[in-house]
């Protein structure tokens, strides 16, 4: 055992885990911080960067990647190909993470992905009722609906009111899944294929693929707001 | 811990607020960009570090913002106070520091130091397609055992291998469980939803579940 374990101690800067502790931080910050969400955030910025945490240009740099590589276009070119071709929607529904690295787009290790496919009778519709889950490292940003208080408590309970509310009114037959996020597991709503697409390239079927319709509150794609 | 964050099911809420949202936008101002991308910076640092974080510590620590602020606050506004919580609880700053906007002094060096993990599970206790009860009662910290679904029951749809249990990985303690995907139908979870045609699908670890 080292003699001065209790000095390096100090120096480790370990989470303590103590939820009150927690508790009573947020309750000092919310009450002493400026009101202002852009102020507060200037404030953790600075003091990040004068204390050696975070070089002056790393958020910069970091944006600037974020938004060359990661965005929903990824997912809507994963499900054009899936669309065009057998063998590739086979393996995107076994194994979405290497379907996704297949087609060019890496996943952080360790990050899980599920595919779920619409048909004639069956809708997706994808939530995180405990926080606001999302493939973020694959398809970017959740759209600020999908982090809202009101989509996360009503998708589970009314999904049927949440879908109308979204222009999408279902059909008797059609059973509702909604998928819950609760897991490190993320989920992907695969939509069905527009009719009259038959000859259309990868790169057209992609630009029909909205972000909502890869988290289910969107189910019909319109190919006449598309380019051939 | 049962804290606000746990809505799922929850009435008396509106319509969907912010359904016109640009695909091409990710960020609606400067600041959440810039508050987004500092939480994925830092988190690198943690990780690193061996400070003892993980994401479901981080979820915990955005479940401890106080309820009322919690329901009011801007999403990206709640992973900045939480991620100066996490650092005043490190000890490497103070709140007087974020107040004022600057620092006053310098942390030493980190000291790295593993997370402590545990021995692999046992074999998977459920078969795809057994009927199983969401337990009623969770005493853990922190779960993803979501309040609508305790004490209901389902069908094991998917096993999906040993996964790190969220319950203890937030208190620091790397431990994998088995991992099922349970399908709930919707009569079974809500009194006005019988004769619908819907279904909730949850990931649930082994310690969540009973056999039915």
């Amino acid at each position: 055992m080292d003699p001065h374990a209790s000095d390096n101690t100090a120096k480790i800067h370990r989470d303590s885990h103590a939820s009150d502790k927690i508790g009573e931080i947020h309750r000092e910050l919310h009450s002493d911080l400026p009101p202002e969400p852009a102020l507060r955030a200037k404030a953790l910025e600075s003091v990040l960067v004068e204390k050696g945490l975070l070089p002056l240009d790393a958020v910069d740099n970091w944006l600037e990647n974020f938004a060359e590589k990661i965005g929903p276009k990824n997912g809507a070119t994963v499900i054009a190909r899936a669309w065009r071709d057998p063998e590739f929607r086979a393996l995107l529904e076994a194994d979405a993470i290497e379907a996704f690295r297949t087609a060019g787009f890496e996943a952080r290790a360790g990050a899980d992905l599920r595919a779920v496919f619409n048909t004639p009778t069956i809708h997706n519709l994808v939530v995180c009722t405990l926080c606001s889950c999302y493939p973020l490292g694959l398809i970017g940003m959740s759209p600020a609906w999908y982090k809202s208080a009101e989509y996360r408590a009503r998708a589970v309970r009314d999904p049927h009111g949440v879908l109308r509310e979204f222009g999408v009114e279902l059909d008797a037959d059609i059973e509702i899944r909604v998928w819950d996020s609760t897991s490190e597991r993320r989920y992907i709503v695969v939509p069905e294929r527009p009719p009259g697409t038959q000859d259309w390239s990868e790169e057209a079927l992609a630009g029909l693929v909205t972000r909502n319709a890869m988290i289910g509150t969107q189910r019909d794609l319109r190919p006449n707001t598309g380019t051939a | 811990m049962d804290t606000i964050h746990d809505l799922g099911g929850r009435e008396g809420f509106g319509p969907i607020r912010w359904q016109e949202d640009d695909d091409n936008k990710p960020f609606h101002d400067p600041w959440q960009a810039r508050t987004w991308a500092m939480c994925m910076l830092i988190f690198g640092e943690f990780r690193k570090g061996h400070t003892g974080w993980t994401l479901d510590w981080t979820r915990h620590v955005i479940e401890r913002i106080a309820p009322a602020d919690y329901l009011a606050m801007n999403y990206f506004d709640k992973w900045c106070q939480h991620l100066m919580a996490i650092l005043i609880d490190q000890g490497v700053a103070e709140i007087k520091e974020f107040v004022e906007g600057h620092s006053r002094w310098n942390p030493p060096e980190r000291v790295p130091t593993p997370l402590s993990a545990s021995a692999e599970p046992a074999a998977a206790k459920y078969a795809v397609g057994d009927a199983v009860f969401a337990k009623r009662d969770i005493v853990s910290m922190h779960t993803r055992l979501p309040a609508y679904v305790r004490g209901r029951k389902g069908v094991v749809h998917t096993y999906n291998g040993p996964e790190i249990l969220a319950d203890a990985s937030a208190a620091g303690d790397i431990r994998k469980e088995p991992l099922y995907t349970v399908r709930f139908e919707a009569a079974a979870l809500w009194p006005e939803a019988i004769g619908r045609r819907a279904a909730v699908y949850l990931d649930l670890w082994e310690s969540y579940l009973e056999s039915a």
